[in-house]
């Protein structure tokens, strides 16, 4: 920073010249005085000289009257004591001297006549008239000295040396005042510059402490924002919502997450815990807050879950934790917590559920079949048949469970059934010996196992008697939907041919009644089994309910 | 105070009084006489100017000052070439010569001199409270304010201040300082 120099010159010379000044001014005022005094001392001498000549001139007044001039000489003697005085007459009505006098050096004129006074050097001169009443008696004639030479030098001589010792005082206080006024303007420029410089220290100083705290709050504030992109990472990856509600005013803060959870954007109106409330799955609603009452009075953390609406019907589980606040009384102030959306884990807990329930029903299912399949196997065959039909059918029951674990029991299609049925009793060289044909029908699992079974019935039948059990014997299947877009019922036809000539069983054993009357009665359908010479022939008429089908 | 102090006066007038007499050997006493009442005549109105009379002693601002002489005129043509154009403030001098006052014979200075038709003590038991400044010439008291007396050949007045009083004019001072006595009671 530039710092002025102070002007140092100026002041240093203005001292001497102020006391000139100074010095001149009293000279001028002395001299001023002077002329008025000398003026003042004229106009009273005037007025002096003047008293005296009246004086004189009414004295006079009778002794001109009645012309006596001794008395005239007497007033006029009388003015001898005055030193002043340098001459004196008294003149008649004519003008001419009636009695007077002169000092050595003067002259007194022998005829008088009024004139204004005059002043002729240190003299001054007085005529005025001797009058009575109205009448003009005479003259009267005073010559005075206004104030001798010495006399008036010695007084101007006097005022001179006071004003001489005034301007010295005047002097020697100027030079006095001038070397303060320098020591001052010093003090003042060095107090400027210490002020400057203690100004300069404090805003250094100032700046420091300011920079110390900026690089404190900047590494607080990176730091802070550092935590705060973290959690929000957190918080993102996790799918987290957080939301604080004052418990006083019941009003709600609700993050971007914690909205989603509730299907609603960030410009829904969103808070207050009625909002919240009124968004929670009615069965849920006294839940939700008898967790949150419960977790505020016992001061414990909140965890709740509850059903969310989110529109269009739609439900979505969430999973609340929190932890409320408290004031110093103990009152509760808000409640901070957070969010998850639990709807898939919620949903896979179902499933798992439904699949526990459907594995147990599947299983009772296949012990009864099993149980089933012996009981009948035992009915209709001898002893050394019974293992190998006995067995035969187990293992077309374990394929179909076998199908259905594939697919994780979600159901099977109706082409893939039928397909691994067959599959033991066709090489895959002999491949075309069977033809499967007909849209695409998915089962569901029961229908599966059902038509596996009664597939597998028809297939053991075709191999150990029928077309299958002879070289160049086929058996074709085809199928077909009454509606492609909405089927309500399916035709399944099995024809074997090129087999040895059939005839008609005398009784009829376990496969038989399984397909004919098991299916149709599982189904609610119509089965049809024809043991026709050139070869075996079912027909089944299928409704396709909910019970035989999983999906078009 | 009783008297002025007697002042040894050596005037112009003594002296010319002197010279007349000295060399006028012949009818010196008429010339002195003559030279004496020409002085008393100037005086008469000389006193005028140090006294005062009220507003009531003139008729208007312009109505003149007028100089009585009663009874025998010692003056004569003197007196007129005295007070010949003489003024008194705004009043004209002028002479009246009577053988008789009275109060309204209008005279503001009277001379009384001897009149077969009034004395001066009549004349001035008439006239007393008149504003009117009576003279007397003579020896003898005869009760006038002012009365001319001649001491070392100089023509000289008394003055009785208290007659002046009586007749309500005012003397002045300087008046009073150039009479040779100054009577103040009455007689």
């Amino acid at each position: 920073m530039r710092v002025a120099r102070p002007k140092t010159s100026t002041p240093r010379r203005l001292g001497p010249t102020m006391t000139v000044i100074v010095a001149l001014a009293l000279l001028l005022a002395g001299l001023s005085m002077a002329i008025l005094n000398e003026r003042q001392v004229k106009v009273q001498k005037l007025r002096e000289v003047g008293v005296q000549a009246e004086i004189l001139s009414g004295s006079v007044a009778g002794a001109l009257a009645f012309d006596d001039r001794a008395a005239a000489a007497e007033y006029v003697g009388a003015l001898r004591a005055n030193r002043d005085v340098e001459a004196v007459g008294v003149y008649d009505a004519q003008g001419k001297l009636a009695a007077g006098y002169a000092r050595p050096g003067s002259r007194l004129p022998q005829t008088n006549r009024v004139e204004p006074a005059a002043f002729d050097g240190v003299h001054l001169t007085i005529t005025v008239p001797v009058v009575q009443g109205s009448t003009q008696l005479g003259s009267v004639y005073l010559r005075t000295l206004t104030e001798p030479l010495p006399r008036r030098l010695a007084r101007y001589g006097a005022v001179g040396v006071l004003i001489l010792m005034a301007s010295l005082v005047v002097a020697v206080f100027g030079a006095s005042n001038a070397s303060l006024s320098e020591a001052h303007r010093k003090l003042q420029v060095e107090m400027a510059e210490r002020a400057r410089a203690e100004a300069a220290l404090r805003l250094s100083q100032q700046a420091e402490a300011e920079a110390q705290i900026a690089i404190a709050t900047e590494r607080g504030r990176a730091a802070l924002r550092q935590s705060e992109q973290q959690l929000e990472l957190a918080l993102r990856a996790g799918r987290l919502g957080t939301w604080v509600l004052d418990l006083q005013t019941q009003r709600l803060a609700a993050s971007e997450f914690f909205r989603a959870n509730f299907g609603l954007g960030s410009d829904d109106p969103f808070d207050g815990y009625a909002d919240l409330l009124s968004r929670v799955h009615p069965d849920d609603r006294a839940r939700q807050k008898q967790d949150m009452d419960a977790a505020i009075e016992k001061r414990t953390d909140l965890e709740s879950e509850y059903r969310t609406l989110v529109g269009d019907g739609e439900t979505r589980w969430i999973l609340v934790r929190g932890r409320a606040a408290y004031d110093e009384g103990g009152a509760p102030t808000r409640m901070t917590g957070v969010s998850l959306d639990i709807t898939a884990r919620k949903r896979a807990d179902e499933r798992q559920r439904l699949l526990l329930d459907e594995l147990n029903h599947r299983v009772k299912n296949t012990l009864a079949t099993v149980q089933s399949i012996a009981i009948q196997t035992s009915r209709t065959a001898d002893a050394p048949s019974f293992e190998q039909a006995f067995l035969s059918r187990i293992a077309a029951l374990a394929q179909a469970h076998d199908l259905l674990t594939a697919v994780a029991w979600d159901g099977a299609s109706l082409k893939d059934v039928i397909g691994r049925t067959m599959a033991p009793y066709v090489s895959d060289a002999q491949a075309d010996r069977v033809s499967l044909a007909g849209p695409n029908v998915r089962l569901n699992p029961n229908a599966a196992v059902s038509l596996t079974m009664a597939f597998h019935e028809l297939a053991t039948n075709a191999g150990k008697y029928g077309s299958l059990s002879v070289v160049g014997g086929r058996v074709n299947v085809d199928w077909r939907v009454d509606s492609a877009s909405n089927p309500t019922f399916i035709e399944i036809d099995w024809r074997e041919a090129g087999g040895p000539q059939v005839s008609p069983p005398t009784r009829r054993g376990f496969g038989s009644r399984l397909v004919e009357t098991g299916l149709a009665r599982e189904f609610d359908g119509q089965i049809e089994l024809h043991f026709a010479p050139e070869g075996v022939w079912c027909h089944m008429h299928l409704p396709l309910s909910r019970k035989m089908q999983l999906a078009a | 105070m009783a008297e002025a102090p007697p002042t040894a006066r050596a005037t112009g007038l003594a002296a010319l009084l002197a010279v007349a007499v000295t060399f006028t050997p012949q009818g010196a006493q008429a010339q002195a006489g003559s030279i004496e009442y020409a002085v008393k005549a100037a005086y008469l109105y000389k006193f005028a100017p140090f006294v005062e009379w009220p507003p009531a002693a003139f008729a208007s601002a312009s109505s003149p000052f007028q100089v009585c002489i009663l009874g025998r005129d010692p003056f004569g043509a003197s007196l007129d070439q005295a007070i010949s154009g003489q003024r008194i403030g705004e009043h004209r001098v002028t002479v009246r010569r009577l053988d008789k006052v009275d109060a309204a014979s209008g005279c503001h200075v009277l001379y009384l001199g001897a009149s077969p038709s009034q004395t001066a003590a009549e004349a001035l038991r008439v006239l007393r409270g008149s504003p009117i400044l009576t003279v007397s010439d003579g020896g003898r008291e005869t009760g006038a304010i002012i009365r001319f007396v001649v001491k070392d050949n100089r023509v000289r007045f008394d003055i009785d201040s208290a007659a002046a009083a009586a007749n309500h004019v005012t003397i002045s001072s300087k008046l009073l300082a150039m009479a040779i006595t100054v009577r103040t009671g009455t007689s």
